[in-house]
C-alpha cells in the first residue's frame, strides 16, 4: 500500500475525475463533488488537489479547447492513469475487504 | 450572450501572482463560475465572491516560483544580478566609492536640514485664520532725498481707517513697549521683556489660543492684562491668575483678565498683553499721546480688508488721509499695506522693527541654493568618477550586450546602482542627524527636531530627492556606457573623446560653484568682522550701563554718591541717553536759513557724558555745569555739520539752532561721529543739550582691572536702592552684538558649507585625476622612453585641469562681483576694495587644483616606464 496513500478528499478527486471521462475539470468536479456529496466545497481545494493528484502521478492532463463561456480561456482536462486507476481499486478492495470483516453482531447492536 | 466581465484589479492580481502553467485553468474556471454567478446574484456579490476566490487561491501551491515574478523591465534576478555587480564595481574601487559616498550623504544631510528649516520658516504665522485678508501699514518714508522703510505708523490711523475707508472691515494696534518691566505679585518678581499694548480686538484678529478668561472682555478696560502661561505660571504657580491684581509697568496695578498659549510660531511676540485703553488719555491711567495722535509714529497697525478688496487702491487714498490730519508728513510718508503673511520673512528691507520676530528670505534662500550646489558638486563627483572609470564596466557591459541585454535594462541598471549609494547616503544623512539635530540651534534660531525629519510628508520628499539623484546620477554614466558597441567595449578600443568633455564642462561647473562659495563666504564673512570692530567712535570698553527708570531715578543723587565711592569707578553720568542701551530720540529743529526741519537725534545729557564715553570733541568744548549759560547751549556731531553745510570756520564765528518762534540754543561744540546705533545704521545729526531734569540712566566707566569688583560693588549699592526690579547692566561695547546676528549666521552657515564644498571637489577632482592618470599609464611610459621630463609630464596632465579651473574662476569673479555689491549696498558703512580678495581666491584656487593634481601627475611622472610598459 505504500506510495499510494489517497486521502479522503483526494480520493473523492479522483473518482470523480474517473467518472467525468474526458470532460474532467476544475469546476466540473467540483460541481459533481458538490452535487453527490451535498457539502460545499472551495474551487481552489479541487485545483490544489488535482495538481497534488498529478504530481502523484494518479491523473495526466491535457489542454482542452477554448471555449466561449469561459472568456476564451482553455480547460484543463484531467484522465486518470493506469496508476491511479490500480489506486482506486486497491483503496476500494481494502475498504471493502475490511467492511466484509465487519462482524454480523456489530450491525445488529 | 451577454458580456461579463470580472473585476480587473482581482484579475490582474491573480495573474501577477498566479504561476503561468496554472493561470489558464484557474483563471478560466473562475471566469465560468463568474458567469454563472452573474446570472443567479447581483453584480456586487458576484463580484466580491470573485475577489474571495482569487484570493482563496492565493496559496503557496498557485505561485510562481520567485524567479519568475516580473517587475518593471527587470526579473528579480536580474535585479538581484545588478545589485551583486554594484557592490562588485564599489568594492573594485573602495576609496572613490566611499568618498562618494560620504559626499552625497553630506550633501543629502544639508538638504534635509535645508527642506525642513524651510518648512518651519514658511509656515510662520499659517495659524492665524485671518491671514489671508490681514495686512500691516507700513510706509515708506522720503525725506532730503533719501528713502526708507519704516513698519510703524500712528495710533490714531488705524480708528480712522476703519472709520472712513469702506475697504476696511477691521483694524488692530500692537505695540511693544520698548523697555523691560518687573511684574509683581505678592512675593514673586518676574522680569518680562515683551510688554505689548494690544486693542480689545485682538483676539478677534489674530488665532491665539486663549486659555483662561474670556477673549472679547479681556482687553476692553484699562489695566486689564492677559498672561502668556509661562509668565502665568511663573508668576503664580498654581494659583488661578484670572481676577488678580500685580503690579507692573511704571508701578501700576494691573488686572489678569486672561491667559493666553505662549506665542510660538508667529512673528508677534509677547508676554503680557495690555488693553490699549490704558494709553489712552483720559482713559487710562497714562496719557500717552504719542500713542494715539497722528504725529508719533510708534505703533503696528494690522488692517482686515474685505475679501476680494486690492490693497494697491488705497495708496492714493492715504495720501489724502495724510493732507487731511498729518499735513507736515504728507510730502514725506507714503503708506502701504504688506501682506501679512510676507511680514515674517520679507521685512528685511524695514530697519527697524521693535518686538517682532523676524526671519530672513535671503538666509533662506541662500541655504537653500547652497545646499542644492553641494548635492550638484557630490554628484558631479558621482557622475565624473563613473563616466571615467568606464573601460572596466565597458567590457561587462559589452558582455552584457552580447548576451542579449537591451539598451533599456542597461540603463536600469546603471540608475538602480546609482540609486542604491544614493539609498546609503540617505541611511548615513539620517544616522548623522539623529546624533546632530540638538546642535543645530547654532545654526537656526531654534533647533530643529528629529520627529521633524521624519513626517510622512517630509519622507515622501526625501523619497523624491532619492529618485531625483538616481536619475541624475546614474542617467548619464547609464546613457553613455549603454550606447557602446559591444565589440568596441570587449575591444578596449577608447571611444572616449565627447565623455570627456562633458567630463570637462562637469569639473569647471564643480570649480565654478566652489569659487562662489568661497568668495562669498569671505564677503559676508568680512563685512561682519567690519562691523564688529570698527572703531564706534567712542570708547566703549569699559562703560556699565544701569537703568533706572524704576524707582530709583528719584534719588539718583545718593544712588551716584555710593557708586562714585568705589575707587574703579573714574567717571559717571547720570542722564537720560545712553550709548549702547538707547534713550536717545528722535526729533526736528529749525536751523536758521534752512526751509524744513532738520531730523535729528536728540541725546538729553549730563557734562559727564563726553568723558564718561570718551567722545571726543572736534571743535569748541563740551558742556560745563558751572557755566550758567550752557543750560540753553547744544552740541552737535559732524554729521550735523555735513547736513546744514556749516564749515569749522562759520562755527568758530559762532552759530545757533532753533529760534523763529522757537527755543534758541548756542552752538558750542562738535563732537566727531560717533556710533549711536548698530553699524547697520548711517549716523544721522545728532544734538545734545544739558537737560538734568530727567534721569533715567546712569553710565559708568570703570577701570578695566576692577571690573568684577566694581559690578560687586554695583550690586549691593542697588540692593539698597528702593526698586522692585532685579539688578541688570549691560556693557556699551556689548549692545550692539546681538544685532549682528543675522551677518553672523549667513557667514556661519555659508563658512562650513564652502568647506564641505571644497572638500568634496577636491576629492573629487582627485578621484578624477588618478583615474584619467592609470588611463594614461602606457601614453606616459612612451613618453618617458621618447625623452620627456618629469615637468612636462605633469604639466601634461595638470595643464587641462588648470586651464579649466581658470575657465571657471574667469566666469564666477563676475557673478560674485555682482552679487557682493548688492548685498552690500544694505550696510551704510561696509567694507571696500574686495577686489583683492578676488586674487587672492583665484591664486588660491589654481593653488588647489595644483596641489590636488600635481600629486597623482608626480606619481604617475615617476613610475619607471618599463613597469608600464612590460604587459601587453
Amino acid at each position: 500500500m505504500k506510495g499510494t496513500y489517497l486521502g479522503e478528499f483526494e480520493e473523492l478527486v479522483l473518482l470523480t475525475v474517473a467518472m467525468r471521462y474526458d470532460d474532467a475539470y476544475g469546476l466540473g468536479i467540483t460541481d459533481e463533488i458538490e452535487q453527490k456529496t451535498g457539502r460545499k466545497i472551495t474551487l481552489s481545494s479541487v485545483h490544489k488537489t488535482l495538481k497534488r493528484l498529478e504530481e502523484k502521478g494518479f491523473i495526466t492532463s491535457r489542454m482542452g479547447g477554448a471555449t466561449e463561456n469561459r472568456g476564451g480561456r482553455q480547460k484543463r482536462l484531467f484522465t486518470i492513469t493506469a496508476y491511479g486507476k490500480k489506486a482506486l481499486q486497491q483503496t476500494y478492495e481494502l475498504r471493502s475487504s475490511m467492511y466484509h470483516s465487519i462482524p454480523k453482531i456489530v450491525w445488529n447492536l | 450572450m451577454k458580456e461579463y466581465t470580472p473585476p480587473l484589479l482581482a484579475q490582474k492580481f491573480l495573474r501577477w501572482y498566479c504561476h503561468p502553467d496554472l493561470y489558464q485553468e484557474i483563471e478560466g474556471d473562475l471566469y465560468e463560475l463568474y458567469i454563472r454567478r452573474r446570472k443567479k446574484m447581483s453584480v456586487l456579490k458576484a463580484n466580491s465572491l470573485y475577489w474571495l476566490n482569487v484570493i482563496t487561491f492565493c496559496q503557496p501551491w498557485a505561485w510562481r516560483k520567485p524567479k519568475q515574478f516580473k517587475s518593471f523591465l527587470i526579473t528579480s534576478d536580474m535585479f538581484k544580478n545588478y545589485l551583486v555587480s554594484s557592490v562588485r564595481s564599489f568594492l573594485k574601487q573602495k576609496s572613490y566609492f566611499i568618498a562618494n559616498l560620504l559626499g552625497i550623504s553630506v550633501a543629502v544631510y544639508c538638504l534635509l536640514l535645508t527642506i525642513v528649516y524651510f518648512q518651519k520658516e514658511t509656515r510662520v504665522d499659517d495659524f492665524h485664520t485671518n491671514a489671508q485678508h490681514l495686512y500691516r501699514l507700513n510706509k515708506k518714508i522720503i525725506s532730503a532725498g533719501q528713502a526708507s522703510e519704516s513698519a510703524e505708523s500712528s495710533g490714531a490711523m488705524g480708528p480712522y481707517l476703519k472709520e472712513n475707508f469702506p475697504e476696511v472691515q477691521d483694524i488692530t494696534r500692537v505695540a511693544p513697549w520698548w523697555e523691560p518691566t518687573v511684574l509683581s505679585w505678592e512675593d514673586s518678581d518676574l522680569k518680562v521683556n515683551e510688554w505689548v499694548f494690544v486693542d480689545a480686538n485682538f483676539f478677534e484678529i489674530f488665532s491665539f489660543e486663549v486659555l483662561k478668561g474670556n477673549p472679547s472682555e479681556a482687553l476692553r478696560a484699562p489695566g486689564q492684562v492677559v498672561l502668556t502661561q509661562s509668565v502665568a505660571n511663573a508668576l503664580f504657580g498654581v494659583e488661578d491668575p484670572l481676577g488678580k491684581s500685580i503690579k507692573g509697568l511704571h508701578e501700576f496695578d494691573y488686572v489678569v483678565s486672561a491667559v493666553v498659549a505662549d506665542p510660538k510660531e508667529t512673528h508677534l511676540q509677547f508676554q503680557c498683553l495690555v488693553a490699549w485703553e490704558t494709553t489712552v488719555p483720559n482713559s487710562g491711567f497714562y496719557s500717552y499721546n504719542f500713542m494715539n495722535n497722528w504725529l508719533g509714529q510708534t505703533v503696528y497697525t494690522y488692517v482686515k480688508l474685505f475679501p476680494e478688496t486690492n490693497p494697491e487702491l488705497l495708496k492714493p487714498k492715504f495720501t489724502s488721509m495724510l493732507e487731511e490730519n498729518l499735513p507736515k508728513r504728507a510730502e514725506e510718508y507714503f503708506p502701504y499695506l504688506q501682506p501679512f503673511s510676507e511680514i515674517y520673512l520679507h521685512s528685511s528691507h524695514i530697519p527697524y522693527q521693535r518686538g517682532l520676530k523676524l526671519g530672513s528670505s535671503l538666509f533662506l534662500n541662500t541655504f537653500g541654493l547652497v545646499s542644492l550646489f553641494i548635492l550638484l558638486i557630490a554628484v558631479i563627483n558621482y557622475i565624473n568618477v563613473n563616466t571615467a572609470n568606464v573601460l572596466p564596466r565597458a567590457k561587462e557591459v559589452g558582455l552584457r550586450k552580447i548576451f542579449g541585454a537591451y539598451k533599456k535594462q542597461l540603463i536600469v541598471q546603471f540608475i538602480i546602482e546609482a540609486l542604491f549609494l544614493a539609498a546609503l547616503s540617505f541611511a548615513i544623512a539620517y544616522l548623522l542627524l539623529f546624533y546632530t539635530t540638538p546642535y543645530t540651534a547654532n545654526f537656526f534660531n531654534a533647533p530643529l527636531e528629529m520627529n521633524q525629519f521624519l513626517k510622512l510628508e517630509t519622507l515622501l520628499i526625501a523619497v523624491g530627492i532619492w529618485l531625483m539623484i538616481g536619475l541624475m546620477a546614474g542617467l548619464y554614466p547609464a546613457w553613455l556606457l549603454a550606447r557602446f558597441q559591444p565589440i568596441e567595449a570587449i575591444k578596449n578600443l577608447k571611444s572616449k573623446g565627447k565623455s570627456s568633455q562633458q567630463r570637462n564642462a562637469l569639473v569647471t561647473f564643480q570649480i565654478f560653484i566652489s569659487t562662489l562659495m568661497v568668495l562669498g563666504t569671505w564677503i559676508v564673512f568680512s563685512q561682519t568682522d567690519y562691523m564688529r570692530e570698527k572703531q564706534l567712535g567712542y570708547d566703549s570698553e569699559q562703560v556699565v550701563i544701569l537703568n533706572i527708570n524704576n524707582g530709583i531715578d528719584t534719588q539718583w543723587e545718593g544712588f551716584r554718591n555710593k557708586i562714585k565711592a568705589h575707587n574703579g569707578v573714574q567717571n559717571v553720568s547720570v542722564c537720560q541717553a545712553t550709548i549702547g542701551a538707547g534713550g536717545w530720540y528722535g526729533t526736528t529743529v529749525k536751523v536758521k536759513g534752512i526751509e524744513k526741519d532738520i531730523d535729528v537725534r536728540l541725546f538729553r545729557i549730563d557734562a559727564q557724558f563726553a568723558k564718561t564715553y570718551g567722545l571726543s570733541v572736534k571743535e569748541g568744548r563740551f558742556f560745563n555745569e558751572q557755566m550758567a549759560s550752557d543750560s540753553n547751549a547744544v552740541v552737535v556731531n559732524e554729521a550735523f555739520l555735513k547736513e546744514v553745510g556749516w564749515s569749522l570756520e562759520e562755527i568758530r564765528k559762532g552759530k545757533h539752532i532753533g529760534g523763529e518762534g522757537r527755543a534758541k540754543a548756542n552752538l558750542i561744540g562738535v563732537v566727531k561721529d560717533f556710533h549711536y546705533e548698530p553699524i547697520h545704521q548711517q549716523i544721522l545729526p545728532v544734538v545734545m543739550l544739558l537737560n538734568t531734569s530727567r534721569r533715567t540712566n546712569v553710565n559708568i566707566r570703570v577701570e578695566t582691572a576692577q571690573i568684577s569688583e566694581v559690578l560687586d560693588h554695583l550690586q549691593q549699592v542697588w540692593n539698597d536702592a528702593p526698586t522692585r526690579y532685579p539688578f541688570e547692566f549691560t556693557f556699551a561695547n556689548d549692545a550692539f552684538e546681538e544685532s549682528y546676528g543675522k551677518e553672523e549666521q549667513l557667514s556661519d552657515t555659508l563658512g562650513i558649507f564652502a568647506f564641505i564644498s571644497l572638500i568634496i571637489s577636491g576629492i573629487g577632482l582627485f578621484g578624477l585625476t588618478s583615474f584619467t592618470i592609470n588611463q594614461r599609464t602606457k601614453e606616459i611610459g612612451i613618453r618617458k622612453v621618447l625623452g620627456a621630463s618629469t615637468q612636462q609630464v605633469i604639466l601634461l596632465i595638470s595643464k587641462r585641469y588648470l586651464i579649466l579651473g581658470a575657465l571657471a574662476i574667469v566666469l564666477a569673479l563676475p557673478i560674485i562681483g555682482w552679487t557682493a555689491k548688492e548685498w552690500l549696498q544694505q550696510f551704510p558703512y561696509r567694507i571696500e576694495g574686495y577686489e583683492w580678495m578676488m586674487t587672492v581666491t583665484a591664486i588660491a584656487t589654481i593653488f588647489l587644483i595644483l596641489l590636488a593634481v600635481s600629486f597623482q601627475s608626480l606619481k604617475a611622472a615617476l613610475v619607471n616606464p618599463i613597469k608600464s610598459l612590460k604587459d601587453e
